[in-house]
């Protein structure tokens, strides 16, 4: 990046933690083992319980639970940042959402409503949720953004595209400071062509690079950043996360997704100015599918060489489930955390066997690595890869 | 940063009234419309005008509508730039479209059908990002892909991405703007809110009373000026800036001054090292609706000043309708073809100009004049705004299409 760009605040939701610290707490350092969320979760599908998004700021009426999400996400991070619920300068603060699924639990419901009464009594409450950014656009107005606004579908790697993107405006001098993120609500429909697809684990798993994955288990969740200018940040005694090095951004056939993702993370590398040995820790976006674990697999040793079996490698969906374009985010946020303090999250040591496993699998409990470049992926599903490589950020 | 120059060298189409850059052109000099009365979706809505587009029966099957749209559009717009097909340019060549709607049709069939094969079949196509897929797909397109979903702004913003990518070094050449196809789910969630007019589409007339809904799709090919220049390519314009802003302000209203626009029109003039007073003319997003021509008008003030009265402008809509993600691609496209011909196309149906709307908006047969720089506006739901410049290169080779 030819300007420095840090993370000064993060919010998140997930079914089991609101905010930072609770979703971080998901992966605890005190010789415990992060929750293995078998047997008690519905396999197909695990929501947000509506009590958690009570104890949030109340929504203007009209949004749909996607924006529901992403605002509820947004407001956190915002908090977080130390900016309260305004964002600074709304002429230099922009907004960059992205979305797997985007509005088409909504669209189901708005068509649901008129095939069943008729095109006339459709709902103009539904209807204008109806537009992916919706949501952008209601967060913009809750939370005064009026700069860049930008909001991306392009699958399961929109989140990070939507980091991309906002990395990007901050290094044109576009805006001073930009809130990013991403969510997705699977509608049931959507869940039952998964399960129609074979992608889902009839036990309710997720168990990355492990003999025994069958599959894996879908989530809500949304999260988003603050990134901003550093010299901008620290003007405010704001806290640095993290410093955002490198992106690395590719598309190719669906056939070719290994060598998509090796070319995204190569770039990310080149862009942070390393060499893969650097790279203190890998948070992979393996989700317990046989075929996504393995262009995960293929890519990582293809990108990284001989360090792609000695870097300590997380795996985040095995217990926060396949949250989509969301889990990009998901996975930046638990790697800024790791370059704030130490501390490499852990996966449930039960989901994978070492033994078997071409990584180094940070199994068990989150583990003191002091990383001081980590590495995330996101593999979509359309033939997108996006790569990020963050720098522990200098005090 | 590096900062590469961008030209259009390819065009691709697909709108009710021309399947073709060669006919959209003629159209627009001829003051045809598309518009006619649908029985496509049997609604009960406010009205069945809408620009429905006849695809050739070539078109390949399995796949969403709107996909179809953009596959007919990117194999023209590839023919039209005149790359070799098979050439290794492939490769890293990317594709970034924009769509509102997106594959609303399978969804519909997704639920209505009660086959779990259909089910399957279809949920491929469910994904916003099956388009880009599909088109990348179908020419072996093989750099990065992206989808914009930002209701009317979608293709303006593909579009801008697309020559930020470029700019960046990071392509040689693009595919970029969108697609969207007519749909129950739009025409009646329109009828619903009241935006759709019964009578017709008429931007910035005193009678409006709102919009007219249209399907296509509109593709351009970006490529980098040296890129170009060295393989002889025929120059359509240099798309040289783009900016985007929210309003900030509702989540289906403009703001009343056009705030949000006005930032984004002040973004794309920075970004192309140019001043209001070196644009010759604005092509509006002029839907028909009460509030959203008066909302550009006032926002045309804010950026061009005094100037605003001696600066034409127009709206296209009337001619194929509003193809929601798809207009900002197909607008800016028939907005080149008219300035590679020193033409302004008229907004059709405009007849007695509302004072609300005080501007210079071409009207009757159309206005003869030289256009070196022009600027092409959208909005959008959720308070989303784009403007990109384009304006034509002395010293590119041109020839008459």
């Amino acid at each position: 990046m030819s300007r420095g760009i840090v993370i000064s605040g993060l919010g998140a939701l997930c079914p089991r933690a609101a905010g930072r610290k609770a979703l971080w707490d998901l992966f605890p350092r005190d010789g415990s083992e992060p929750l293995l969320p078998r047997g008690a979760i519905p396999p197909a599908l695990e929501r947000i319980p509506e009590p958690v998004l009570e104890l949030l700021p109340a929504p203007p009426r009209h949004m749909d639970r996607l924006g529901r999400l992403l605002l509820a996400a947004t407001t956190l991070a915002l908090e977080d940042s130390r900016l309260g619920s305004a964002a600074g300068d709304p002429l230099r603060t922009g907004i960059a959402m992205g979305s797997g699924y985007g509005c088409l639990p909504t669209n189901e419901e708005y068509l649901e409503g008129i095939l069943e009464r008729g095109s006339r009594y459709g709902n103009p409450v539904v209807f204008q949720n109806t537009v992916t950014n919706a949501a952008t656009g209601s967060i913009s107005v809750v939370h005064d953004l009026r700069g860049p606004n930008a909001t991306l579908c392009s699958g399961w790697a929109a989140g990070l595209e939507a980091l991309d993107f906002g990395c990007q405006q901050l290094e044109e001098g576009l805006a001073a400071r930009m809130v990013v993120g991403s969510a997705d609500t699977p509608s049931k429909r959507l869940v039952e062509g998964m399960s129609l697809q074979g992608w889902l684990s009839p036990h309710g798993t997720a168990l990355p690079f492990a003999e025994d994955s069958d599959g894996t288990r879908v989530s809500e969740a949304a999260c988003t950043l603050v990134l901003e200018e550093v010299s901008q940040a620290r003007a405010r005694g704001a806290h640095l996360y993290a410093e955002v090095a490198g992106t690395g951004r590719r598309g190719g056939p669906l056939e070719e997704q290994a060598r998509t993702l090796a070319r995204a993370v190569s770039d990310a590398v080149h862009a942070a100015r390393i060499e893969p040995e650097q790279l203190g820790a890998v948070f992979s976006g393996a989700n317990g599918r046989r075929d996504f674990d393995g262009c995960e697999g293929r890519a990582l040793r293809e990108a990284l060489g001989p360090w792609a079996s000695r870097v300590p490698v997380t795996c985040p969906k095995s217990v926060l489930g396949e949250t989509f374009s969301a889990a990009g985010p998901l996975a930046v946020l638990l790697g800024a955390l790791a370059l704030d303090t130490g501390w490499v999250p852990g996966t449930p040591r039960g989901t994978i066997p070492a033994s078997a496993s071409p990584f180094n699998l940070v199994a068990g409990a989150s583990r003191r690595l002091e990383p001081e470049w980590v590495l995330i992926t996101a593999l979509g599903d359309e033939g997108s890869a996006l790569a990020v490589v963050l720098r522990r950020s200098a005090p | 940063m590096s900062a590469h120059r961008v030209v259009i060298t390819g065009v691709g189409v697909a709108a009710a009234n021309a399947l073709s850059a060669e006919e959209l052109a003629r159209a627009l000099v001829e003051r045809r419309s598309g518009i006619r009365q649908t029985d496509a979706f049997g609604l009960d809505s406010r009205t069945r005008s809408a620009g429905e587009v006849d695809l050739p029966g070539s078109s390949p099957e399995g796949v969403d509508r709107v996909s179809r749209l953009a596959l007919h559009a990117a194999e023209q717009a590839l023919r039209d730039c005149g790359l070799d097909l098979d050439g290794s340019w492939r490769a890293n060549t990317g594709v970034m479209l924009g769509t509102s709607r997106g594959p609303a049709l399978s969804l519909e069939r997704f639920m209505r059908s009660g086959s779990e094969e259909v089910r399957r079949e279809l949920f491929a196509e469910l994904p916003f990002s099956s388009i880009a897929r599909n088109v990348a797909a179908r020419f072996g397109l093989g750099g990065v892909q992206s989808t914009v979903t930002m209701a009317c702004v979608s293709s303006s913003l593909a579009m801008g991405r697309a020559l930020d990518e470029i700019r960046r070094g990071r392509a040689s050449v693009m595919l970029a703007g969108g697609a969207d196809a007519l749909t129950s789910l739009s025409f009646s969630g329109f009828s619903v809110l009241r935006a759709m007019s019964p009578t017709l589409c008429r931007p910035f007339d005193h009678r409006r009373n709102g919009m007219v809904l249209g399907e296509g799709a509109g593709i351009i090919v970006l490529e980098e000026l040296q890129h170009a220049l060295q393989r002889g390519a025929r120059i359509l314009a240099e798309l040289c800036g783009w900016g985007t802003a929210g309003d900030a302000y509702h989540a289906t209203s403009p703001h009343p001054e056009g705030r949000g626009l006005q930032q984004a029109m002040t973004a794309a003039l920075r970004q192309s090292g140019l001043a209001p007073e070196q644009i010759d003319f604005v092509n509006l997003h002029g839907t028909g609706t009460p509030a959203n021509d008066p909302a550009e008008c006032h926002a045309l003030r804010g950026v061009f000043g005094a100037r605003t009265e001696a600066l034409p402008v127009n709206s296209l809509k009337p001619y194929f309708g509003h193809t929601l993600g798809a207009s900002g691609a197909l607008e800016l496209i028939g907005s080149v073809l008219g300035m590679e011909r020193d033409f302004i196309p008229p907004t059709l149906n405009c007849e007695e100009l509302d004072p609300k709307c005080n501007v210079d908006v071409v009207r009757g047969e159309g206005r003869s004049r030289r256009i070196d720089v022009l600027m092409s506006t959208k909005s959008a739901f959720g308070g989303a705004n784009v403007a990109l410049v384009a304006r034509r290169l002395p010293e590119a080779r041109r020839e008459t299409r």
